[in-house]
């Protein structure tokens, strides 16, 4: 596995631990926490401040806690004591099912839909990746090919499945998070032999900065 | 193992009091965790979904995972506190993916602006770290934590660019766990 040299930034770390980030972006980090100690640390760090916060916080005054609290008391009586868990990786993410396949090199199999000569694209489109108009999308750039330079109107999430790319900001390699937001403009384009496959996660389209892009986005649906 | 009592416990010690339930499957030691956390939490879920009766119901069902994954619970990786926010987190962020309950917070964001969040705490070294805190980069911390805004909503509420929220997040993070861990 490649050293990690791109993450994502702290302030989304700390959104994810809040329960802040829409699902998409949850889905993007679970895969980079899967290959990235380091990031695990800062999101305990963040879950810490929030358990401190709950500690801290004055208890709601309302005039059915007695109720609420008999109808747990009930409910606790009729469950069996804790039982000792099995340790496991039940705690680990499921990914999505796209994803795995891209991980596991047999992506030739998923149904890649053509955007321009060279670069294919598939949205990921289990209902619960849609919110609020975020959404997650794989893109596949083939070997030597850029996407046309662009920014953004909201935040995106890159994270590199395979392959690498470079742009104005550095080279990303497997394991890596590109974490933009509109004030970065920037164009990668692939390096290497390998066609480069990240997964993307957006809140608002992406703005191109040329003419024929923008007036292809409505068909290329980025 | 004799019957405990809240007694027994250093005040406050409420990680040794949560391994102790889990070893004892004692329900009412357990109840006097719950009855410390429960209104506590329960005010949290109300601000982060802005919904009471959801709030309840996710409350009573983070104290029932809690009591059924007792023995899950590592003092030496979180504290209790810490570890009762994830259970809750994870059953909000599950019930916002299937029902879109961030839809009714983005309703919400356009008669939401300018407001100053308090977040009235009641003592400790975080009550003291958020007060050093600059207002802006406490109110995005609020936001986050108690309202669950992600960066492009707090941006839309503020008028700030997102760039700037980012930021002052990041730093806020920074001295917080600077001011929560001193060592």
């Amino acid at each position: 596995m490649n050293p990690i040299n791109h993450h994502p930034d702290e302030a989304t770390l700390l959104s994810y631990a809040a329960g802040a980030l829409s699902q998409p972006f949850v889905v993007l980090i679970d895969c980079h926490l899967q290959q990235c100690p380091q990031c695990h640390e800062k999101i305990f760090k963040a879950e810490a401040i929030a358990g401190e916060f709950i500690e801290h916080s004055p208890p709601i005054e309302a005039s059915n806690c007695e109720a609420l609290r008999d109808s747990f008391f009930a409910t606790l009586n009729s469950e069996p004591a804790p039982q000792p868990l099995a340790p496991s990786g039940s705690s680990e993410h499921q990914l999505p099912a796209e994803v795995a396949v891209v991980l596991s090199g047999r992506d030739q199999k998923l149904p890649w839909r053509l955007i321009v000569p060279g670069m294919h694209s598939i949205t990921l489109n289990s209902s619960d990746l849609h919110s609020s108009g975020s959404s997650l999308k794989l893109l596949r750039i083939a070997p030597g090919r850029n996407l046309p330079l662009h920014s953004h109107r909201g935040s995106e999430l890159t994270m590199v499945l395979r392959g690498a790319f470079q742009d104005e900001l550095g080279c990303f390699r497997a394991g890596d998070v590109a974490d933009l937001d509109h004030e970065i403009e920037h164009q990668p384009i692939t390096i290497g032999n390998e066609a480069c496959t990240c997964l993307i996660a957006v809140d608002a389209p992406l703005e191109f900065k040329s003419l024929v892009p923008n007036l292809l986005q409505p068909f290329i649906d980025f | 193992m004799g019957e405990l009592r809240l007694e027994d416990f250093e005040q406050y010690d409420w990680d040794s009091y949560l391994v102790a339930v889990a070893g004892t499957g004692d329900r009412k030691l357990f109840m006097v965790f719950y009855d410390h956390f429960a209104p506590r939490l329960r005010s949290w879920l109300i601000k982060l979904s802005g919904d009471k009766e959801l709030a309840q119901e996710l409350s009573q069902e983070t104290f029932l995972q809690a009591w059924r994954r007792a023995s899950a619970f590592n003092p030496e990786k979180a504290k209790a506190s810490t570890w009762l926010f994830t259970i809750a987190r994870n059953l909000f962020v599950d019930h916002k993916r299937r029902q879109k309950v961030e839809q009714k917070h983005a309703e919400k964001l356009a008669i939401d602006d300018v407001k100053s969040y308090d977040f009235g705490l009641d003592d400790g070294l975080i009550k003291k770290a958020i007060a050093n805190l600059p207002h802006q980069q406490s109110q995005m911390i609020y936001q986050s934590y108690y309202l669950g805004r992600s960066h492009s909503e707090i941006a839309k509420a503020s008028g700030l660019p997102l760039g700037t929220i980012k930021s002052s997040i990041r730093l806020a993070f920074q001295k917080l766990c600077i001011e929560l861990n001193p060592s």
